[in-house]
């Protein structure tokens, strides 16, 4: 009886603590959105007036629902058949796919947005200089200052997120439906549409919601490419609130945005939560269930390879190309013959002097926003998927809506906590306040990875280790644990990525002892140290690579999920 | 390699011109010379462990390594000096929170311009040192009445590429600037109506308006998030002119741009601002009189290229020469900028 309640304690403290790091940024949030500009505290409403009343607020809302919808569709058209590719079929080279992928995730999104400016400008941009539509009177053929560019590219770098956060729903879902509709001689294609789908269904439209409040957040392609092109979207709004030239940053203005996001978000939640009511009918791994066989793509695998290749083109390899040309350069230049005499391997050299204490915080503040992120959010998705209360789907609901506040404002949500409990805890300025920050904004996504292949997993195996005596704290360590591991890789594998390049809340929480790799980077790039700044980048992917290729090694995973796992059902 | 060996051998130049520099100024003999009220300040300055905070300009290890040895050199002891830079508004919104909730800065210099130290002071955060005073210094170093100016900003500066334009062709004034319809799409600016301000001030409300309108208009200028991109991407070509910028350091690295000759010179001064809860008031004040120093005004220009616009055999100096130089008051950006920071921003088109 003692271990019982003891196993259940940790689960709901271990949620109830992330569920208070998430009312840290939502009730900062709504808290900024009430005060004036950057005085938390002093109530008032002008926010929410200025912001409704603005007669741009309208347009700009359409642009911004456009660039969140535009954005997720882009990245399903990539990442749902580069999932079904790696988890359903025999394609070759799946491990390479996977770390490519991964590779993907540690690049910072500015140097993509950068690669296409120097492609596709209209100025001087490689694509209008080769159909020779540059110079003072020519017309450029290709101009990316425009939305549809921000949503494809934003779609495009998106792919490696979604895929791991629907990877595990493939992995963990039941083969034996497939295989008894080909054996009735449905064709695969019907069977994909008819069955497939649908039991994805709940992983799919968690990636949506998710990346759709994702797509509308981020800022690296809106200010690199919307900004010159005069398209203002809600990040830009934000943006222009929280970087003031004179004065104090207007949060309550950013909180008031923040508060149109949580309204966007809000609405797709509920869709979201009335749809998991129906969740059950999707759970179909029970104690007889097994993985399907693996489909045969014969003729089809250089087009499989085909699109893979062309991904990998267009979101690794150019941005990989610029982030090393520009290590190369000692100073910003476009790829020409004469550039090629200045090439230099000073930023290597300088980079490498410069790592080494950010690194080794980086390293510390990695490894505990994924241990966190993995604790709290295996701990939120046993009680939002398997207690059946209420409770649980406002926890889910919530922990969903996080995202939806701005980084600044989540930053600056975390800044004051550590101010308010500085004088108990001395959390302010440190490394422990950046990862507990970074593990909050990235429980999101941990707990959507985790939801989707816990909804596949049937309530019975949970109800049969009941009858049979088990306490749920340990059908917790022994069957959802199990049976969730792959989707705890790849949320571990998100987390450590993304906390290695997210730059806002660490130079926002940062009080000087506490420098991270991204913020050297900034500095750099601050300085026009563009070179040394891409040699931290590649440095910094190459040693990522390498961890996440251990991590895959030591911990026996493959593109198949777990290796070394047990056969499905046999826990049960 | 011959080129990689080049820039390691012209770094190492610039390393020993510095240390040489260090070496003049005498190192631990220097004590001596240094005013009697400089001078106290080094027990002071030795209790509180001969370390202190700055938060202001971004440098790099090696750019911070360099001040350490030149500050170090110059009282002949050695002092650490933990230089960091971010965003200055959002940093100034934290500080003054902070304060309400009792925290400490952990700050001993907030090194900004007046903009951004109006804000503090109004907090009550900056401590109420006279510099010129206390140290007995030029009066036109005193930026407010608790600032000490160690460099002048270059926000209002343009910047020209050298591919596309030839020095001829270089603006020479702002309005110039719109002048030529070549330039069209061709002109990059941070998202910041800070910049016309000061140009406002020196060439009047209506005229900087009007340079506004035509940039946003026929001009089709276009806006960038930083000011490092507008540099970046007029160094890469794709832009031709980039305002709010400065090409000191990107010219040093070999890139083609320069500064254009504007006349007039609009600058903005930064100043060293003591906070109030300072725990190394002294160290503070001790890096505070050295950066304002000929020779803590060389290392700057020689490891940042920044520096007060009087400080001899600088391209700043040089660019200012037979031009008329205007300093932006403390008073214009403390009372007068945030007036006109929403009609500036409402001609840029932002919110």
């Amino acid at each position: 009886m003692r271990l019982r309640l003891s196993g259940l304690s940790l689960i709901y403290g271990l949620a109830l603590i992330a569920l208070a790091s998430v009312l840290v940024s939502l009730l900062g949030n709504i808290l900024a959105s009430l005060s004036v500009e950057s005085e938390i505290g002093r109530v008032t409403l002008h926010n929410f007036a200025r912001l409704l009343g603005d007669p741009d607020f309208p347009p700009m809302l359409c642009r911004t629902l456009i660039q969140g919808g535009g954005t997720v569709v882009v990245m399903l058209f990539f990442s749902l058949p580069i999932a079904w590719l790696v988890a359903r079929t025999d394609m070759r080279g799946k491990g390479m796919i996977v770390a490519l992928l991964t590779a993907k995730l540690a690049i910072p999104g500015f140097i993509t947005a950068m690669a296409y400016v120097w492609l596709l400008n209209p100025n001087n941009g490689m694509v209008n200089a080769l159909l020779g539509r540059t110079g003072i009177d020519a017309t450029p053929l290709a101009n990316i200052y425009g939305l549809g560019w921000i949503c494809f590219l934003q779609g495009v770098v998106l792919v490696p997120a979604c895929v791991f956060l629907i990877l595990p729903a493939f992995f963990t879902m039941d083969g034996t439906l497939e295989e008894a509709a080909w054996v009735s001689g449905v064709t695969r294609w019907r069977t994909l549409r008819g069955i497939v789908i649908p039991l994805l269904a709940p992983a799919l439209l968690a990636a949506m919601l998710f990346f759709f409040v994702v797509a509308i957040e981020v800022f690296d392609f809106v200010g690199l490419i919307g900004m010159p092109g005069h398209v203002e979207v809600l990040s830009l709004w934000i943006y222009d609130a929280t970087h003031p030239v004179v004065g104090l940053p207007d949060y309550g203005f950013a909180g008031a945005a923040g508060m149109a996001m949580f309204a966007l978000s809000g609405t797709a939640i509920a869709c979201y939560v009335h749809y998991l009511k129906r969740a059950r009918r999707f759970a179909v791994l029970g104690g007889k269930a097994r993985q399907v066989d693996l489909l045969e793509l014969g003729k089809w695998r250089w087009a499989a390879h085909g699109f893979v290749g062309t991904w990998l083109l267009i979101a690794l390899g150019l941005p990989i190309a610029t982030l090393l040309w520009t290590a190369l350069v000692p100073f910003l230049e476009p790829p020409s013959t004469a550039a090629l005499a200045h090439l230099t391997l000073n930023g290597f050299v300088f980079a490498f002097t410069y790592m080494g204490k950010p690194l080794v915080n980086t390293l510390l503040v990695m490894a505990i926003s994924v241990l966190l992120t993995l604790l709290w959010g295996a701990s939120v998705s046993w009680v939002a998927t398997r207690s059946r209360s209420r409770f649980g789907q406002w926890l889910d609901a919530l922990i969903f809506l996080s995202p939806a506040v701005p980084s600044m404002v989540a930053a600056v949500a975390f800044q004051m906590m550590g101010i308010a409990l500085h004088r108990w805890i001395p959390l302010y300025g440190s490394i422990w306040l950046i990862a507990i920050a970074m593990a909050t904004r990235l429980l999101a996504f941990g707990t959507r990875t985790v939801n989707a292949a816990a909804f596949q997993i049937n309530p019975e195996l949970d109800e049969a280790a009941y009858a049979s005596g088990v306490s749920r704290g340990k059908a917790f360590r022994r069957i959802f644990l199990p049976m969730v591991t792959p989707a705890l890789f790849y949320a571990a594998i998100m987390a450590g990525m993304l906390s290695a390049r997210e730059l806002t809340l660490p130079l926002m929480i940062d009080t000087g002892h506490a420098s991270l790799v991204s913020t050297l980077i900034f500095n750099l790039q601050t300085n026009g140290n563009v070179g040394p700044a891409s040699a931290v980048g590649l440095y910094m992917i190459v040693l990522l690579l390498a961890l996440v290729l251990a991590a895959r090694w030591l911990g026996g995973f493959s593109e198949r999920g777990i290796t070394s796992a047990p056969p499905r059902g046999e826990e049960a | 390699m011959g080129r990689f060996r080049e820039e390691c051998m012209s770094r190492a130049r610039a390393i020993a011109a510095a240390l040489l520099v260090l070496a003049v100024a005498g190192g631990g003999a220097r004590a001596a010379d240094l005013p009697p009220a400089v001078a106290a300040l080094l027990p002071q300055a030795k209790a509180e462990g001969l370390t202190a905070n700055i938060f202001g300009i971004s440098l790099d290890p090696a750019q911070i390594a360099a001040f350490n040895k030149s500050i170090s050199a110059f009282y002949g002891v050695p002092i650490t000096l933990n230089m960091t830079g971010s965003l200055h508004p959002q940093k100034a919104a934290e500080l003054v929170q902070g304060a309400k909730m009792g925290a400490e800065s952990g700050l001993d210099i907030f090194w900004t311009a007046s903009a951004i130290a109006g804000t503090l002071e109004k907090a009550d955060l900056i401590a109420p040192f006279d510099w010129v005073s206390a140290f007995g210094l030029d009066p036109a170093f005193r930026e407010g009445t608790k600032g000490l100016r160690l460099h002048d900003g270059t926000l209002a500066g343009v910047i020209y590429n050298t591919q596309l334009l030839k020095p001829d062709q270089a603006p020479k004034s702002y309005p110039s600037i719109v002048d030529n319809p070549k330039l069209k799409g061709r002109i990059a600016m941070p998202r910041a109506p800070n910049v016309f301000i000061f140009m406002a001030y020196a060439i009047g409300d209506a005229a900087a308006q009007n340079l506004v309108k035509q940039l946003m208009g026929p001009q089709q200028a276009r806006i960038l998030p930083t000011y490092p991109d507008v540099q970046n991407r007029v160094m890469s070509g794709e832009f031709a002119i980039g305002l709010g910028v400065d090409s000191t350091m990107a010219r040093r690295r070999g890139a083609p741009v320069a500064n254009a000759p504007i006349d007039p010179v609009v600058l903005t001064p930064w100043a060293a601002w003591l906070m109030k809860d300072a725990k190394h008031p002294a160290t503070g004040k001790l890096f505070g009189y050295w950066a304002s120093s000929p020779q803590g005004q060389r290392t700057l220009w020689d490891v940042d290229g920044i520096a007060r616009v009087t400080t001899p055999d600088t391209d700043l100096a040089k660019l200012a020469e037979k031009k008329k130089v205007v300093l932006v008051p403390h008073d214009y950006m403390v009372e007068t900028l945030p007036k006109l920071v929403p009609v500036y921003s409402r001609l840029m088109g932002l919110h």
